[in-house]
């Protein structure tokens, strides 16, 4: 686990303020907050853990679990809510097998229902790792999904 | 790939020149930056987060793919949306000489056919949005001008100006703008106190919501007798369907940090932090390098232009949370905390962060402050309405035509950007409401659109300016649906902290969606407790709205109260008839299969995900209710309309 005394390293200032910035370059580099990624950290800045971990969960950027290897995020803003991003959500909860919130099993995808991602014009809008899929139609996910697994089974 | 020769050359032609005359040479340069002067091809893509989402990635790879395989020669250049994100991923043409032409709607698939036809000069008129004026060069015949379509005449765009024609990634194009005089003008003709006075008679007021006067607002720290002050950016902008300070930072990064260094000197303040939200990736890697750039010419850091005044900007990105956005939480969070408000006062403009004076400001608002110290107070307060000066951006989104985001002078009538500026509503349809200020704004019906947007006229109507955020919704929106979702998103976005917006706004999305939900028994008891519920979310709300903490559960009730005043009838048709007029909420539909139109071909029965229906071939087929989760295949894919809905 040196990586992340690595990223502790680079902030020579021990302040409560640099702790937002060190878990965001942790998660950044290891995909998620560990346990011991936050005890590490609580060590460092002096701070207790359950402190640490208390400002964590309460912002969305944080994930405790590493991440599926495709993420699939739907935009719940309200011009995709308007053009029944529900509707899509299901659908893709459908074709995965997952209520939104979880991973597959297999740790390949992973489903949620994000903020705007400001793409109002092209409403409604899902982005698979970091490719946008803009005015998308429920009966687009299936195929969708196929391609990405078949690719997959390909490999 | 900054030019450091031409950075400090610029810096002391131009920069340091106030007397706007410069020579041949100095010029010369400036139009080359300017690129009104151009020594080969250039081809603009707009690669702004809404033209990155609509291909713009892949467009520009085809673009590089033609420049590689074939002969013709030009410069590739990435810029900024200018707003009109219906028609992305925008792709630019200009050739030495003539006027830069703009296409719409560019895939990758597109970008060889078009590009042929501007290199050989011969426009088919494809795909065409029109050209830009400019009367130094040559117009392409039978193109319309950009800045004549209707979404472009009505704006007044002060802040826009050169979101999509200077590139983000270049300080040399901004300083040839311009850029950074108004910031050392203002550190060597004018004391702290002028600035603040300078910026309070222009009239700028905060953007983000408040309407504070900015000018009143720097004072007050200024007048703090503390040594060490802060300057906080507020770019968390979370409110869904608005991105005016995204397209702002993605547009131009350098026009912030020149008006964060202006607002910092005028303020005292020698430490500055840019809270943005994290999500906006491309925003972030823009204002990082902008930084780096401005630093490494010595716009920010250690007596700056000899003035004796020091700066450094902290950039910190928001890991996401609604909240953020109030300034206390907002601090809060910069100080490695829960992201929770605290009771005011003390303000910030006090005790802010790390408990010193503080003073906190939107980005449209910074981004307005060096227009304003370069032209004056006067050319500012002259633009918009006495009481409301200058410009506001929105994200126009939802059921018009054109969707984007605009810079309207204030004065303007909602009308005018519905109908002009947006273009009408798509397919003709009728307007039903607009919901303006963001999750926590308030609904206006039709009959209300007249109203001129301007604080004074909103405070007198008891509407939100909000930060921008501007939904179109025609007659097929179900308010009571919309109203619910503003609710869910507020109760999942309240911090917790205060007992009624963490409880309150939970109950009031409760109730609103008992009345979206089936029945469970058909009786008039029933109805009665969902009666009680609309009695009891009326003063619900209030009691919100008089006892929370914070701006976020003070302003959390407008969705319900202004959806009761001006469409209580749509509540009241969901409680006593069960009925969703407009079929929006999936629950109170109910899909009958008419005996008499169906010819039982059998197609509903295969595609029916939960078997719900019964039949047999060319005979009428049946919907088991009790099965039905009211998806809506059925009446898709029947080919002779024999499915109703009720």
């Amino acid at each position: 686990m040196n990586m992340i005394e690595a990223i502790l390293n680079r902030y020579t200032n021990q302040d409560r303020e640099n702790l937002l910035p060190i878990l965001q370059d942790v998660q950044r580099e290891a995909g998620y907050l560990s346990e011991e990624a936050v005890i590490k950290v609580s060590n460092y800045l002096r701070i207790p853990s359950s402190k640490v971990y208390a400002v964590a969960t309460f912002y969305d950027q944080f994930r405790f679990a590493p991440g599926a290897k495709h993420q699939v995020c739907v935009c719940n803003g309200t011009a995709c809510h308007l053009e029944h991003s529900a509707d899509l959500l299901s659908a893709f909860e459908k074709s995965l097998g997952i209520a939104a919130g979880n991973s597959t099993k297999n740790g390949l995808f992973s489903l949620k229902a994000t903020q705007c991602m400001g793409a109002c014009g092209m409403a409604p809008v899902a982005k698979i790792n970091n490719n946008f899929y803009v005015n998308i139609k429920t009966e687009m996910v299936e195929p969708l999904i196929d391609s990405i697994q078949k690719n997959e089974n390909a490999q | 790939m900054m030019n450091t020769t031409d950075t400090k050359y610029l810096t002391k032609e131009v920069v340091l020149n106030f007397t706007r005359e410069y020579s041949p040479e100095v010029q010369e340069k400036i139009d080359l930056l300017l690129r009104s002067n151009l020594k080969k091809p250039v081809i603009y893509i707009g690669t702004g987060t809404c033209g990155i989402a609509a291909g713009a990635g892949e467009t520009l790879k085809a673009v590089q793919a033609y420049l590689d395989k074939t002969d013709n020669e030009a410069e590739l250049i990435e810029v900024g949306c200018i707003g009109l994100c219906s028609a992305e991923p925008l792709l630019d043409f200009q050739s030495p000489g003539k006027a830069r032409i703009s296409f719409r709607n560019v895939m990758a698939a597109d970008v060889d056919c078009l590009l042929d036809e501007c290199f050989h000069k011969q426009i088919s008129g494809r795909k065409v949005l029109g050209q830009m004026r400019n009367e130094d060069h040559e117009y392409w015949e039978n193109i319309p001008i950009i800045n004549d379509l209707p979404f472009f005449k009505k704006q007044k765009r002060v802040l826009l100006f050169d979101c999509g024609e200077v590139a983000p990634s270049s300080l040399n194009e901004y300083l040839a703008r311009e850029g950074y005089k108004a910031l050392v003008k203002t550190l060597l003709h004018y004391p702290p106190d002028e600035v603040c006075s300078i910026i309070e008679s222009s009239g700028l007021r905060g953007r983000g919501g408040g309407g504070y006067l900015t000018g009143q607002k720097w004072k007050l720290v200024r007048q703090q007798g503390c040594e060490q002050k802060y300057l906080i950016c507020n770019a968390d902008e979370s409110d869904p369907g608005a991105y005016m300070d995204r397209t702002l930072v993605e547009g131009n990064p350098h026009r912030l940090i020149e008006g964060i260094a202006i607002a910092a000197y005028a303020t005292g303040a020698t430490k500055a932090y840019i809270y943005i939200r994290a999500e906006y990736s491309i925003a972030v890697v823009r204002l990082k390098n902008a930084l780096e750039q401005a630093k490494a010419a010595g716009f920010i850091g250690n007596n700056i232009f000899n003035s004796g005044f020091n700066l450094q900007i902290f950039l910190r990105e928001g890991p996401g949370a609604f909240v953020c956005g109030e300034e206390t939480a907002l601090i809060k969070s910069l100080e490695g905390r829960r992201g929770m408000p605290r009771n005011k006062p003390p303000y910030p403009s006090e005790k802010g962060l790390f408990g010193k004076p503080t003073v906190v400001n939107n980005v449209e608002t910074l981004a307005n402050v060096p227009g304003i110290m370069l032209n004056g107070s006067k050319w500012f307060s002259a633009i918009g309405t006495p009481d409301s000066t200058g410009t506001k951006l929105f994200a126009l989104s939802g059921d018009t035509i054109n969707t984007g985001i605009i810079e309207v002078p204030f004065g303007i009538s909602l009308r005018e950007i519905i109908y002009e500026i947006g273009g009408g509503l798509n397919d003709d349809k009728e307007l039903k409401a607009v919901q303006i200020g963001g999750p926590s704004g308030s609904l206006i019906p039709e009959k209300g659109i007249d109203i001129k947007i301007d604080y004074k006229h909103f405070a007198e109507e008891g509407l939100m300016m909000g930060s921008g955020g501007m939904v179109v919704m025609d007659s097929s929106k179900c308010m009571v649906d919309i109203v619910k979702y503003f609710i869910n998103f507020l109760q999942n976005e309240s911090c917790g902290k205060c007992i009624p917006c963490r409880e309150g706004t939970n109950r009031m999305y409760k109730i609103l969606d008992a009345i979206t939900k089936r029945p469970t028994e058909d009786n008039t008891h029933e109805s009665l407790i969902r009666f009680k519920g609309i009695m009891q979310l009326e003063s619900l709300a209030e009691v919100i709205k008089e006892t929370s903490l914070c701006g976020l559960g003070k302003t959390a009730p407008n969705p319900v109260l202004s959806a009761l005043k001006w469409f209580r009838e749509e509540f009241e048709e969901h409680i006593y008839e069960r009925k969703c007029s407009a079929n929006v909420c999936r629950d109170l539909k109910k899909y009958l299969i008419s005996a008499e139109r169906c010819t039982g071909c059998m197609v509903c029965l295969k595609k029916c995900p939960e078997d719900a229906i019964t039949g047999s071939a060319r005979m009428p087929h049946f919907i088991n209710q009790e099965k039905c989760t009211r998806c809506g295949i059925c009446y898709e894919v029947c080919k002779f309309s024999a499915i109703d809905i009720l």
